[in-house]
């Protein structure tokens, strides 16, 4: 999912870096006091979540997190993606420097594009079951959805790369199955525990 | 409560760090004999089979295109001393590079036994010259297992890094949250 230096073309690498400070700047903006904590638990959990890795064929994937970053923080999620991304590429050398905008913005605008399209509809279902099938398809759509997105990056650049292209989607199924459960799960506890995190609608 | 599963979660994550692995491709080479040996792996998973890997040469140039074994290995026969460079590319968004400086293979060691001999003094011992061939050969073949096991090494996530980590974040928050609060004043 971390495209590396030195792939994409200047363009594509311009567009996302715009796209990314401009996210950043309006997730600050709207970044409230007393979100904060919650915005740094999030950057930690996504920082980490790096870090688990599932092996599938030749290559392998990691879990992103993304979907749920972006259900609990909506438009906070570009500042805190780019934050777990900076801190991945120093420390562990995923991705690089060159390409933390492209990245973030891959990772970032699923996360608010999937809180504009679920949040309202969790925060309107009153049965747990509902509640879960909605946060599955969060996770779910969110990786998804960065999986194109890195998919026409890498396609933008190089047209060379359309099959990899389609390994890159299939290699990402069991992740985009195990962050549905796990978002799945989240939402309803989230639900349980701090109903009001639901109620501003983006 | 709320703090009491933060603890929980981390703590979970911490035990089970062990197990967890980087993502990141990785490329390694180094000189056995004559030839060029090297291999794509991913830290922490399985090599990469079947994968292209380009040879440049000190000026930059593209000079060979290699491809990886069932096992992730390729194998380079460089013709001159040079400075040499492998790099591969996934293709689903990951490269990685290897700089080989000042490749010099080490001078081959006469097969011929007319010419052995020639060289060979009085008391019937090779010359300093082949001499030093062969142990540079031995050398290079005995360094092998440690320069890999010195690249895997390197490779291994630190915990240290997590930790630092997660401080960055904390620290990060707590610097925002300080200037958010002398405004709110």
């Amino acid at each position: 999912m971390h495209i590396a230096d030195g792939i994409l073309s200047p363009a594509v690498l311009s567009i996302g870096t715009c796209g990314a400070a401009a996210g950043t700047i309006y997730g600050i903006c709207k970044l409230k006091y007393e979100q904060i904590p919650r915005a740094a638990f999030l950057a930690s959990a996504f920082f980490v979540a790096s870090l688990i890795h599932i092996p599938i064929g030749p290559s392998s994937a990691h879990l992103i997190l993304n979907g749920l970053v972006g259900l609990i923080l909506g438009s906070a999620a570009f500042p805190v993606i780019l934050t777990g991304l900076t801190l991945q590429a120093f420390f562990f050398g995923f991705g690089g420097v060159t390409v933390l905008g492209i990245n973030t913005f891959n990772m970032a605008l699923p996360a608010m594009i999937c809180c504009f399209l679920f949040r309202i509809p969790i925060k309107n279902s009153k049965s747990s079951a509902a509640v879960f099938a909605l946060g599955f398809l969060t996770g779910a759509f969110s990786v998804l959805l960065s999986c194109l997105m890195v998919s026409f990056s890498l396609f933008f650049s190089d047209e060379n790369f359309f099959t990899p292209v389609l390994l890159l989607s299939g290699a990402h199924i069991p992740v985009i199955l195990i962050e549905g459960i796990i978002t799945g799960f989240a939402a309803v506890f989230l639900k349980k525990a701090k109903p009001e995190l639901f109620d501003n609608g983006f | 409560m709320k703090i009491r599963g933060i603890i929980i979660v981390l703590t979970t994550l911490l035990i089970v760090q062990q197990n967890l692995f980087a993502h990141k491709m990785k490329i390694f080479a180094a000189n056995e004999g004559k030839l060029i040996k090297g291999y794509v792996y991913f830290s922490g998973g399985g090599r990469a089979q079947g994968l292209k890997v380009n040879v440049y040469d000190g000026r930059g140039e593209k000079i060979a295109e290699l491809k990886t074994d069932s096992k992730g290995i390729f194998c380079f026969a460089p013709k001159a001393e040079d400075n040499y460079r492998f790099e591969a590319c996934s293709g689903d968004g990951h490269r990685t590079a290897f700089k080989m400086e000042n490749f010099s293979a080490p001078e081959k060691t006469k097969t011929d036994n007319a010419e052995k001999t020639a060289t060979r003094n009085d008391k019937g011992f090779p010359d300093r010259k082949e001499f030093a061939a062969l142990i540079g050969e031995e050398i290079s073949r005995q360094l092998l297992p440690l320069k890999i096991q010195l690249a895997q090494y390197e490779d291994k996530m630190r915990f240290r890094d997590i930790l630092g980590g997660i401080g960055y974040i904390i620290g990060i928050a707590g610097i925002y949250m300080y200037f958010l609060s002398l405004k709110k004043k």
